[in-house]
């Protein structure tokens, strides 16, 4: 109950502009005319000076109107940077813009795989689907003799995040983000598992090559064993919440045009399952690191790779994973409902 | 496991759920009361009501209209929301995009209804499906609206339930979702909400009869809401704001055959609801709910049935990608969705019993529609 409470309160603020807001900040639109000098009173509503009438050009030819007010060609909205919304991994306080999609897919050397594919809804929200090896798998025969960690995948994972971009509310406010990513149920290893994360982060830019993203997140899981009736399924959240708040967030440097390093700190759930038929499950949450390049290939690719440390708190260099993603991002769907607005 | 829950939606819709209730209710005399009791088993003539619910709407509606009409002739101002803007044009010679650039109203955030109903001859067809339930199906609700004269909607709901059919939480079984419909109807106050006054409306909603068949009983649930709701647009700094409150007095009943019998149960609910959003940008509302909802608990050998309330909550956004086009994503917390898992200790704290929901809203303007294509209701 208070944790609901708590969410929709953390909406509520984050709603709460007197400005409309929008997932990235508008630019001007490129064919506009320059300001006026300062020294200089702007009219917005003067004429243009118009040309003597021997030197003024001919009108060109009336188009014809498109039949039945007929669907027009979309117009392209002025491209512009999109401040992503997930760094390698991690989420930052960054939304997509309405109707803007972008998928990723992702490998590394553990023989991982992810992708992921979501939408801006309205410059406000965003909603996607993806599967995640981030999820770690474990079996102990006691809590204090586990054996090497293996990736549950894949796991898929549906998001929704809401919030607002950058200065909306005020002047040097982050961009603030509300997220809640959840996973479908899944079965592995005699037990069925699913988790869930709560996260409220904020991104600020800082000069005109870094960014830095904070946030918190509150997750749960759960494990329960499969055919057998009389175990209950063991909870994150029965633990309290010091078991389940965390703090993460990285870090973003443009050093070049269109090149990022990026350091990132997340913290992903572990199932460490018993190997007696008695013993009691356990989940644990642990801290990756990861760090690395993205560059933008294309206004509409994006080539990040990097290397990450799955478990800080027991560095083993020999556990460390390199990875490579890729990201496509596509204006189509946006400019088509441009068009048909 | 005792009972199997059975729950009603902030729409008047029910759901349900399977856990056990933990009520300790055995023990009660119950075989004595369950022979006391009459087993009554009443037979809704689904169609006669309807038939009488279009009559009340349509006269309602003609009457309402024409004290809009006198309303709209001395009052210009004012934070009105009815009939502000010109409606899809009915007219022979309109194109398809004037007919469908709108405006279209809508009359709900996402379960909770609003003061507001569909617009005079248009429809309103909307509908959610969660992505994330335990038991792997996919839950879905739908909404159809008429309008009437701008002052009311009949409406036809169509919205998830869960059927008791799990008898026992600690196995594997998981319960299948059904669809449970309900008609009803919404009428708006007609009258131009000055600043700092709610707009009104109150909805009569009819719960068809829902059987269901645990062992050797079969349960008979409805319930008929009566719900009243006030919506306010906030002034000032918060002038993006509107919020909504309402309160659903809900009757409703639990009816069993069986043998041996169990004692019908009939409960009238006090169901608060509250709501709330913001006008983020043109085109997108965010939005979020709370509210209270009824939870059947149809009994068993050893339980009496009971009837109770629980909790529903979300938040999210309307994104409107075109005029006669609403998209809608929440995350929220939703009984059935908690009790179709098998947490023992389901409630609100527990985040992975929460779920996401998107779905959307079409408007059709079936009168300027019917106007163009065959020459019908034009103006």
């Amino acid at each position: 109950m208070r944790t609901i409470i708590t969410a929709l309160s953390l909406a509520v603020a984050v709603a709460g502009a007197s400005r409309p807001a929008a997932a990235q900040p508008a630019e001007p639109l490129p064919d506009q005319p320059p300001e006026p000098p300062a020294d200089q009173p702007a009219d917005p509503w003067a004429a243009p000076e118009a040309p003597p009438p021997d030197e003024a050009e001919p009108l060109p030819p009336r188009q014809p109107e498109p039949l039945g007010g007929g669907f027009q060609r979309p117009v392209p909205r002025p491209q512009r940077e999109i401040d992503l919304p997930v760094m390698f991994n991690a989420p930052t306080g960054h939304l997509l813009p309405a109707g803007v999609i972008m998928g990723t897919i992702g490998l590394d050397t553990g023989g991982g795989f992810s992708s992921d594919a979501r939408i801006g809804l309205g410059d406000v929200a965003e909603f996607g689907f993806g599967t995640t090896d981030l999820v770690g798998v474990t079996e102990c025969d006691t809590p204090d003799a586990c054996g090497k960690v293996d990736a549950v995948q894949p796991y898929g994972l549906a998001l929704f995040k809401m919030g607002i971009s950058e200065d909306r509310l005020f002047v040097n406010q982050p961009a603030l983000s509300l997220g809640f990513r959840k996973s479908f149920e899944r079965n592995h290893d005699g037990r069925k598992t699913r988790v869930a994360e709560l996260y409220l982060v904020g991104s600020k830019k800082l000069g005109s090559m870094t960014q830095i993203h904070l946030g918190g997140v509150f997750w749960d899981a759960g494990v329960r064993r499969l055919g057998a009736p009389d175990t209950e399924e063991v909870l994150l959240h029965d633990g309290g919440v010091s078991k389940q708040l965390r703090a993460f967030g990285g870090i973003e440097i443009e050093p070049l045009p269109r090149s990022k390093l990026m350091l990132e700190v997340l913290w992903t759930p572990e199932f460490r399952l018993s190997t007696v038929s008695s013993g009691p499950d356990e989940i644990t949450l642990r801290p990756m690191f990861a760090w690395g390049v993205r560059y933008e290939l294309a206004k509409w690719g994006i080539i990040e790779s990097g290397v990450r440390i799955p478990d800080i708190e027991d560095i083993n260099l020999l556990d460390a994973q390199i990875f490579g993603q890729f990201k496509l991002v596509s204006r189509r769907f946006s400019n088509f409902l441009d068009g048909l607005r | 496991m005792a009972s199997c829950p059975i729950e009603l939606h902030a729409d008047g819709s029910r759901g349900n759920g399977l856990a056990a209730t933990g009520k300790g209710s055995t023990g009660r005399e119950f075989a004595a009361r369950a022979t006391a009791s009459r087993c009554y088993h009443h037979r809704v003539d689904v169609g006669a009501r309807i038939a009488n619910l279009v009559r009340i709407a349509a006269a309602l509606a003609v009457v309402s209209a024409s004290a809009l009409a006198s309303a709209d002739e001395g009052d210009g101002d004012g934070a009105a929301s009815t009939a502000q803007v010109e409606p899809a044009p009915r007219r022979h010679d309109a194109t398809w995009r004037e007919i469908y650039r709108g405006p279209f109203q809508t009359s709900r955030l996402f379960a909770m209804p609003t003061a507001e109903v569909v617009g005079a001859f248009q429809i309103s067809l909307s509908g959610d499906a969660s992505l994330l339930t335990e038991a792997n199906t996919l839950s879905t609700s739908s909404v159809l609206a008429i309008g009437f004269g701008d002052i009311a909607q009949l409406e036809y709901r169509n919205a998830v339930a869960v059927t008791t059919r799990a008898p026992d939480l600690a196995s594997d079984l998981e319960g299948a979702p059904f669809a449970l419909p309900t008609v009803g109807v919404q009428l708006k106050a007609p009258y131009r909400a000055p600043r700092f006054v709610p707009s009104t409306a109150v909805a009569l909603r009819f719960g068809l009869p829902h059987e269901e068949q645990a062992g050797a009983f079969t349960h008979t649930e409805r319930a008929t809401d009566l719900y009243v709701v006030g919506s306010m647009r906030l002034g000032g700094p918060f002038e993006r704001f509107t919020l909504h409150g309402g309160l659903r007095v809900s009757a409703a009943s639990i009816e069993t055959e069986g043998d041996p019998m169990i004692e019908d149960h009939e409960e009238t609910l006090f169901l608060p609801a509250g709501g709330w959003e913001v006008q983020m940008t043109d085109e997108t509302v965010l939005a979020g709910e709370l509210a209270l909802v009824p939870v059947f608990e149809p009994g068993s050998a050893t339980e009496p049935s009971d009837i109770r309330s629980g909790l529903f909550g979300r938040a999210g956004i309307r994104w409107r990608l075109l005029p006669s086009i609403v998209l809608d994503a929440s995350v929220g917390y939703r009984i059935e969705i908690a009790r179709l898992g098998s947490s023992p200790s389901s409630m609100a704290s527990s985040l992975v019993d929460w779920d996401i929901r998107v779905g959307g809203e079409v408007f059709v303007p079936w009168g300027a529609v019917a106007c163009k294509t065959i020459h019908l209701f034009c103006e």
